[in-house]
């Protein structure tokens, strides 16, 4: 597409991102996005029929916006922005299904009222993809307590110069070996004869290899002709330390 | 990414009882498993202890958060083996959490049965629920067999964060009452949710899942996502159930939230909307130890929800974070196989709200 034809949303009259979620249906200053607002659609101002009392009681709809609305912002504060969201929005939602054999009024009307919110979460992502980077769905606040943050640990040791870690498996039988180690590892490293998972059999054949100072470690395994079938596990861990670093996992197959 | 699953073709329909089929499946191997845990390691007095924590396993309940753990380890191509301790841990922290919550509610029922502290009593009842919280760490311990250092320190981390997060949710819920906060709105309910129901119902079986499988990093904020809103979803039907289920299916007390003050969504919103005398009488009522509420001034709490539309709001509430938990699941679960404990848990969106 030609630079001159490129679509380009006309100039906002505001001066920075509004991210409180009851304005992405509607400008900030018009009423109806107003009553779709947490508080207003809570008080009973959001568009529906009035109740006893004679005040609005919100739409379900304004209702179900809330509710996305408030879970999200809250979701956000722990766990962060949802990253990675936006490339779901090219294709269908591929999600629910009815309760098999659960025809009826409620569960057709649930079902509907399900749909109506996936499609609606997914305005709500589009339209926080057209957000500056870095804003959060969530109204202005300050931010909570994010669930991976870790929890307070004694200093530890500088840093050594670290490299990746790779693995290599000799074996006759059908053997699969997965390496899971979080990050590159110190310069010194040992692994732990894997044990079968239930039992009491090794593998003893575990070599630690450097490629040169700066290179990978390689962990070489051989499984001898008759080792039993089955998951072995072994650790892995810094030799000098003896903290863990990961595992090896060897499985073991007809 | 590793992945290995017990892979189903995309054209293939999922079963009709597909969630009540694998909720069976998966909560009788934990329950297998967790009788040996919790087996008497003396004799004689030692009765007193190990015949009661035998007890609220041995009542049934749908073991909705160890079959979560094992289908979130199975569809990120894990196995069974390699989730059951946690699976199992989880199962008994949740046992443990159970009792000492009806004993925080003064509550009466418990899957259908007299609660643990009628039985037996305050103190064997917390002394019980504490057992148990101190027995969930042996299958954690036991991990380090079966998935390495490692992995089973990942696990405990997680586990400790799902503890504290979930007293500290209880404690938030407990001060509500306390203190007779009445200036609560929704957002303050759904962090006290996340924090007391979410962490170990949803987040943490499906978590540990994972990371059991093999998987870490980012993956499990989107899961966190997912995880939180299916348990929000979930809580706030709980809460539903509590008001307006079927008082045979439902195993504990009928409207028990209402007689202990609890701050539950519908609440939140009837204080928010009714008129100046009755939230002056709803302050004062929501005030007043239990022993001194009547049964007519739960009706009128009752009468004033539906006069206001509370229990239709938290219907609402409940399909708008079910609706959204599905659209994080097809964030989440993009890369993953299709498969029967994929399907599980995408059914799960719909089950909360279907559950009698």
């Amino acid at each position: 597409m030609k630079p001159s034809k490129r679509i380009t949303r006309p100039p906002l009259t505001r001066k920075a991102p509004i991210r409180a979620y009851s304005t992405l249906f509607g400008p900030p200053d018009d009423k109806a996005s107003d009553a779709a607002s947490p508080a207003a659609a809570s008080n009973g101002a959001a568009k529906g029929p009035r109740n006893g009392a004679g005040a609005p009681r919100p739409s379900p709809f304004a209702a179900i916006e809330q509710g996305m609305g408030l879970a999200y912002r809250v979701s956000e504060e722990f766990f962060g922005p949802s990253r990675g969201l936006a490339q779901v929005f090219s294709r269908p939602f591929a999600g629910s299904s009815a309760a098999p054999g659960s025809e009826g009024g409620l569960a057709q009307l649930s079902e509907r009222i399900m749909r109506f919110t996936v499609e609606l979460s997914s305005m709500w992502m589009d339209a926080a993809r057209m957000m500056p980077q870095g804003g959060g769905l969530g109204a202005p606040g300050a931010p909570g307590p994010r669930w991976p943050s870790e929890p307070p640990r004694a200093p530890q040791p500088p840093a050594r110069p670290s490299r990746g870690v790779a693995i290599q498996i000799d074996s006759k039988a059908k053997a699969r070996a997965t390496l899971d180690v979080r990050g590159p590892v110190a310069r010194s490293v040992r692994v732990e004869p894997p044990r079968l998972v239930g039992g009491a059999a090794r593998i003893t054949a575990v070599k630690v290899e450097s490629d040169g100072d700066d290179g990978p470690v390689i962990v070489s395994v051989r499984v001898p002709a008759k080792q039993a079938l089955g998951t072995y596990v072994g650790d892995v861990l810094d030799a000098d330390t003896g903290a863990p670093l990961g595992t090896v996992t060897i499985r073991i197959t007809k | 990414m590793r992945i290995e699953a017990r892979h189903r073709p995309a054209s293939e329909a999922r079963p009709a009882d597909l969630v009540p089929t694998l909720l069976d499946e998966y909560g009788a191997k934990t329950k297998e498993s967790l009788r040996d845990y919790l087996r008497s390691r003396g004799s004689g007095h030692l009765a007193y202890l190990y015949d009661l924590l035998r007890d609220y396993p041995s009542r049934g309940g749908r073991s909705l958060r160890p079959s979560l753990c094992i289908a979130a380890a199975k569809a990120f191509g894990g196995s069974l083996d390699e989730a059951l301790n946690s699976a199992v841990a989880l199962e008994i922290l949740h046992n443990a959490f159970l009792i000492h919550d009806d004993v925080e509610d003064l509550s009466e029922q418990r899957r259908g049965r007299p609660t643990m502290h009628e039985l037996h009593g305050v103190p064997m009842a917390v002394n019980t629920g504490d057992a148990m919280t101190v027995l969930s760490l042996r299958p954690l311990l036991d991990n380090c067999r079966t998935l390495g250092t490692y992995a089973a320190f990942r696990v405990l981390e997680e586990a400790e964060r799902m503890g504290r997060e979930a007293v500290e949710g209880q404690a938030l819920e407990l001060g509500w009452r306390r203190e007779n906060a009445i200036d609560l709105d929704e957002a303050d309910y759904l962090r006290m949710v996340l924090k007391k129901t979410c962490s170990y119902t949803t987040i943490f079986p499906i978590r540990v899942g994972a990371i059991v499988a093999g998987h870490d990093g980012p993956l499990l904020d989107r899961l966190g996502h997912f995880a939180f809103l299916l348990g929000a979803a979930f809580q706030i039907q709980d809460d539903l159930l509590n008001l307006t289920g079927d008082p045979k299916a439902y195993g504990k007390e009928m409207a028990g939230d209402l007689w202990e003050g609890k701050r539950t969504l519908m609440l939140i919103h009837l204080l928010r909307n009714v008129g100046p005398d009755d939230k002056a009488w709803l302050t004062r009522h929501l005030g007043m130890p239990r022993e001194r509420i009547q049964p007519a001034d739960v009706a009128r709490v009752r009468a004033l929800m539906d006069e206001h539309g509370s229990i239709e709001y938290g219907r609402a509430i409940a399909h708008g974070c079910a609706g959204a938990a599905l659209h994080e699941f097809s964030v989440a679960f993009a890369g993953v196989p299709p498969s029967a404990d994929r399907d599980f848990i995408e059914e799960l969106c719909t089950w909360v709200l279907r559950r009698a």
